[in-house]
């Protein structure tokens, strides 16, 4: 068997190929591997693999969640990416050449492999397709590497059923290729002699049936479902045109590959290369048109806050916000909470740019419920409430899979609320994966351990933040809810701050005056700034000293930065430009300008 | 509190260099000690809450003494065996001896009872399968038990409905051959199966403010009761009552199935009373019910209390009484009750009693209480009840078994327990669903909704289900004169 890395364009090609996927998962792409390992729980039990291995496609859904646990390290899903994409290429590659015996047209090679590439960019798409892809093409290259015709049937009839049972919908494309494969061995003079006719159509009568004999026997499943499975598409009630593409890829360019009039030069020794080349400048083409189409750099963006959140690495949310000054709320949630974990919500949160709804995500029942939604409840205090948001997401998945971050969330609420049974029951499957055992094993052992759990560094702290006074959630109320939870702790001072600034944001300054003496018990270095900038704003707005205000006046840059203010706002052409250049970053400019 | 003492090597003991016996009971999961069972159930499989390398079950009953080994801390007793063990054991006694082997020792524990009732219990058990989680949901289903088996079929899920929530099933009788059951969100509906017939039903009709709920069949299998209900959910900030289901308004109506129209009666839609969770006298005269007076919601939830009231009913011709009676008040309990279900033979009436509210789910105090119909006695059924939530349970066809769900495990996952009733309406120590793998219930995360004893599988495929409820239009379900 030729290489398939022999000429020297193709091997070229075949690094850069490998080259931009490492780099587009690797740097551009990175957050959304990583989510797709937080969506998963792979467990090593042999229940799991059992009940895995009991549907149809459940091989190519294990594998694929085995190879994405591992997306949590740094680089591995971009490694594992391109390994796989890599093979795809590869076996479309020996599976084209075995059927047509000619060198394979690189576009033909690449296509498929570029396809997944394209497909990986969407989160709705499972990573367990890629693998599913590649055991049917395996099996297909398997089935052209058998010479005898009988011995082709006896696989053909056997590995239908077992292709289909392993991967789900990609058994179509074993069973096209190998239908397609004896067409063109009949038709043409090849190696290999053809089955008897017949033969072929009971190969598509199989692939028809099998999934029905199932659906009827073994499986309980929607029809869609029981052809193609649940390892492709995280909605069941799809299966995208896009997968039905990738499906028929291989037979079709087997097929190009055989009867497309250029084919019969693809030998000679100048045209390879001159189609290689096109080829090269097609797939790139293709690739970069389609991730300009489908690639969503806006919920990596996102992502990336989440998961710079989820690892709480505060600083480096404050830098990406400083350079990129996010605008969508989501986003905008993770910098505040960065800014409150850091202590600088109130001295910084009007230089990051702000609206109302900035500092808590919105809770509906639309979608999956964010990760991120729950993450300002649970550093704040309000543990029930980020149970509830981690419980929604967990019930809200598209695929019903269990997300490990939902779960260790869960866990994590109930050891700090002292519900040591019900935090063992969510621990225990996580105390069966590779990445959260340890985790999950020392919680276990700490769980009734009440004095080890007192002088915990993470579990006491939680504890002593958590609301102790009984109120409900309500979205539209969040300043009650910061105010009792100040009740149970006066010394959480992360609930004071989100309190002051969701009154500077909502513009209620009568609420802001009347929590401002809270600041003596909280050991403040004088003001922060945007309460400097509120308290001179209140001032300029009344002809008399307020009692409140009496303790908190402004020092004298502010009170000098908001008479030039007041001289620029007030002037004729108001200069917004300028003002929003000079003093963009004050509670002013929120105030006036920010709708 | 127990002692022990060395013994040299025994002659079934020989591994061990020491056998200790202790004089207290094992601590097993489930716990099965001093339990009474049907013969009828499958392998009560269980685990020991400590290490160990070897278990040694030996049960002695009837027939000769049974010993079994097993490798771990898991007894997981072959089907056969046990089968075989039940059959010469109804109507009397198993004495259990759990000995633990760990490392070089043997731990004898005293033996335990289980006594095996004579009554058998029906064949099965059909219950929902959700996770308790708040608002929203992406897999559930309603599934169907074997109990003399570990088989489970799926009578209905979201797979097959995706998007579909599915509720209330409910059997005439314990025979699915009249069976009801609740759709909602997509493809919502009433599924009805009646006289061979599976159809969809749109159950609001007329003036009602929603779709029919919480079904209970007349016992001609004529007439269907539902509760019409608005419920919304609290969520608690602290401590682990996390959330609150609120009625913020319910009416009850009758549903004649061969008229195919809603009845009701100002006794069981007055305007500023709540009025839920119906259920028919076993002679079909009389439809209990649980009352409340309107309070404000939900701001005074917790003052809501429902009161077990009851109205004649006439099946010849669907007339609804119009005078309501209080059979046990809310005033005289301080209480609130909820999920009347009447026995069989008509005597006793179980019923759930909590705090205040009529969703006991959420309500850890709530308990099981029995009240008998001839002598109006109440009473707590103790030795069914925990101090977490007890709630939904539901009668065998011969009323000498209850199952129930239960969140004492936890206070978070329902899971379906059976008790054995005597004759006089005296409750047994009930047992845990057994399950194949006695760490089940371990890392299970799903809840047991609604369990109810049948006699027979549900005959209609999961297939025709999903068929018929995606069948439009429902059968639209007229609004009958109030009688």
């Amino acid at each position: 068997m030729r290489s398939i890395a022999v000429s020297g364009g193709w091997k070229i090609f075949y690094a850069a190929f490998s080259a931009a996927t490492f780099i587009f998962f690797g740097v551009s792409y990175e957050n959304h591997l990583i989510r797709m390992e937080q969506l998963q729980l792979f467990q090593t039990t042999a229940i799991y693999l059992a009940d895995k291995l009991s549907v149809q496609g459940g091989f190519a859904d294990y594998t694929g969640e085995f190879l994405v646990q591992f997306f949590g390290l740094p680089f591995a899903g971009a490694v594992v990416t391109g390994i796989m994409l890599s093979l795809v290429i590869i076996l479309t590659g020996q599976i084209i050449r075995l059927v047509t015996a000619r060198e394979p047209l690189m576009l033909f090679s690449f296509l498929p492999a570029a396809g997944w590439f394209l497909l990986l960019q969407n989160e709705f798409y499972s990573f367990s397709g890629v693998p599913g892809f590649l055991i049917s093409l395996f099996a297909s290259r398997f089935y052209l590497t058998l010479k005898q015709p009988s011995k082709r049937i006896f696989a053909g009839i056997l590995l239908i059923p077992i292709v289909y049972w392993l991967t789900g919908a990609a058994y179509m494309t074993f069973v096209l290729v190998i239908v397609i494969s004896e067409i063109i061995f009949r038709t043409k003079a090849r190696e290999l002699k053809p089955v008897p006719l017949a033969v072929l159509p009971a190969y598509l009568v199989i692939g028809i049936m099998v999934p029905l004999a199932a659906r009827f026997l073994i499986i309980e499943d929607t029809l869609l479902q029981a052809y193609i499975s649940g390892s492709y598409f995280r909605l069941s009630i799809f299966f995208p045109f896009p997968l039905v593409l990738i499906v028929i890829s291989v037979p079709c360019f087997i097929l190009l590959q055989e009867f497309l009039p250029f084919a019969p030069f693809a030998q000679s020794s100048l045209r390879p290369l001159r189609l290689n080349i096109i080829s090269s400048c097609a797939i790139m083409l293709f690739l970069i048109v389609g991730i300009l189409a489908w690639g969503d750099f806006r919920a990596e963006d996102q992502m990336e806050y989440d998961n710079l959140v989820y690892r709480e690495k505060w600083n480096r949310i404050i830098e990406k916000a400083e350079r990129e000054q996010p605008t969508d709320r989501l986003s905008m949630v993770a910098v505040n909470l960065a800014l409150a974990k850091t202590g600088q919500l109130s001295a910084r949160m009007f230089s990051l740019g702000q609206s109302e709804d900035f500092l808590f995500s919105e809770y509906e029942r639309r979608g999956m419920t964010p990760f991120l939604a729950g993450e300002p409840f649970y550093h704040l205090g309000f543990i029930n409430f980020a149970q509830m948001v981690a419980f929604e997401t967990l019930e809200s998945t598209p695929d019903a899979k269990f997300p490990s971050r939902s779960l260790i969330r869960i866990a994590s609420t109930y050891l700090i609320n002292g519900q040591y049974d019900i935090a063992r029951k969510y621990l225990e499957p996580l105390s069966h994966t590779v990445f959260y055992r340890k985790w999950a094993r020392e919680c276990i052992r700490l769980s009734y351990r009440e004095d080890e759990i007192r002088t915990h560094p993470v579990w006491a702290y939680m504890r002593s933040l958590s609301a102790k006074h009984d109120f409900f959630y309500n979205a539209g109320q969040m300043d009650v809810a910061l105010r009792y939870l100040l009740l149970s702790n006066p010394r959480n001072k992360m609930a004071y701050e989100y309190l002051m600034a969701f009154y500077l944001l909502d513009r209620d300054l009568d609420s802001f005056l009347k929590y401002l003496p809270l600041t003596r018990q909280l050991n403040y270095d004088g003001m922060p700034k945007s309460w400097q900038e509120a308290a001179a704003y209140i001032a300029t707005r009344l002809p008399d000293d307020l009692p409140q205000l009496e303790g908190f006046r402004p020092d004298q840059e502010t009170i000098n930065r908001i008479k030039a203010y007041a001289d620029l706002f007030s002037g004729e052409p108001r200069d917004t430009t300028r003002i929003r250049q000079e003093y963009g970053d004050t509670y002013w400019y929120y105030l006036h300008f920010v709708k | 509190m127990f002692f022990f003492f060395l013994l040299p090597f025994s002659a079934c003991n020989e591994e061990y260099r020491s056998v200790i016996t202790i004089n207290n009971y094992p601590s097993i999961f489930p716990d099965y000690k001093e339990v009474t069972i049907p013969y009828n159930i499958a392998p009560l499989n269980f685990r020991v809450k400590e290490e160990a390398e070897r278990l040694i079950v030996k049960i002695k009953g009837k027939g000769p003494e049974h010993e079994f080994r097993f490798r771990g801390n898991k007894a997981r007793f072959h089907q056969k065996d046990w089968e075989g063990i039940m059959k010469t054991s109804a109507g009397n006694d198993l004495e259990i001896t759990v000995s633990v082997g760990h490392q070089d020792s043997l731990k004898v524990y005293k033996s335990f009872t289980i006594h095996v009732s004579e009554d058998k219990i029906d064949d099965y058990m059909v219950y929902r399968l959700i996770m308790p989680g708040f608002q929203n949901w992406n897999q559930m289903g309603i599934y169907l038990r074997e109990l003399s088996s570990f088989s489970e079929e799926t009578v209905i899920n979201s797979r097959l409905l995706p998007g579909t929530c599915m509720n209330c099933h409910t059997f005439l009788h314990n025979d699915p051959q009249n069976m009801v059951l609740h759709l909602r969100e997509s493809y919502g509906g009433t599924i009805l199966y009646h006289n061979n017939v599976l159809e969809k039903l749109n159950t609001k009709a007329g003036k009602m403010f929603a779709n029919a709920a919480f079904p209970a069949w007349h016992p001609s299998a004529k007439y269907i009761a539902f509760s019409v209900n608005r419920v919304n959910q609290v969520f608690h900030a602290s401590g682990s009552f996390r959330a609150a289901a609120i009625d913020m308004k319910s009416d009850i109506f009758i549903y004649d199935i061969e008229r195919n129209e809603m009845l009701t009666s100002p006794a069981l839609s007055a305007g500023d009373n709540f009025e839920t969770f119906p259920c028919f006298s076993a002679d079909g005269t009389k439809l209990f019910y649980c009352s409340a007076d309107s309070v404000q919601m939900p701001q005074k939830f917790q003052q809501a209390r429902y009161s077990l009231c009851s109205v004649s009913f006439d099946p010849e011709t669907g007339t609804i009484g119009s005078s309501p009676d209080t059979v046990l008040s809310a005033a005289v309990t301080g209480k609130s009750m909820s999920l009347p279900r009447v026995s069989p033979n008509g005597r006793f009436l179980m019923f759930v009693m909590a705090d205040h509210g009529c969703f006991p789910s959420y309500n850890p105090e709530a308990d099981l209480w029995m009240l008998d119909l001839e002598n109006g006695n109440y009473e707590p059924l103790t030795i069914l009840n925990s101090d977490n939530v007890e709630s939904w349970h539901s009668w065998s066809s011969d009323g000498h078994w209850v199952v129930f769900s239960s969140r004492r495990e936890n206070g978070l996952h329902s899971n379906p327990f059976i008790a054995y009733i005597d004759s006089n309406g005296k409750p047994h120590k009930p047992f845990l669903l057994p399950q194949e793998d006695p760490s089940f219930y371990d890392s299970f995360l799903f809840s047991y909704n609604i369990p109810e004893l049948i006699k027979a599988p549900v005959k209609v495929r999961p297939y025709t289900i999903v068929k018929t409820a995606r069948s439009s239009p429902a059968v639209q379900v007229s609004s009958g004169s109030g009688h």
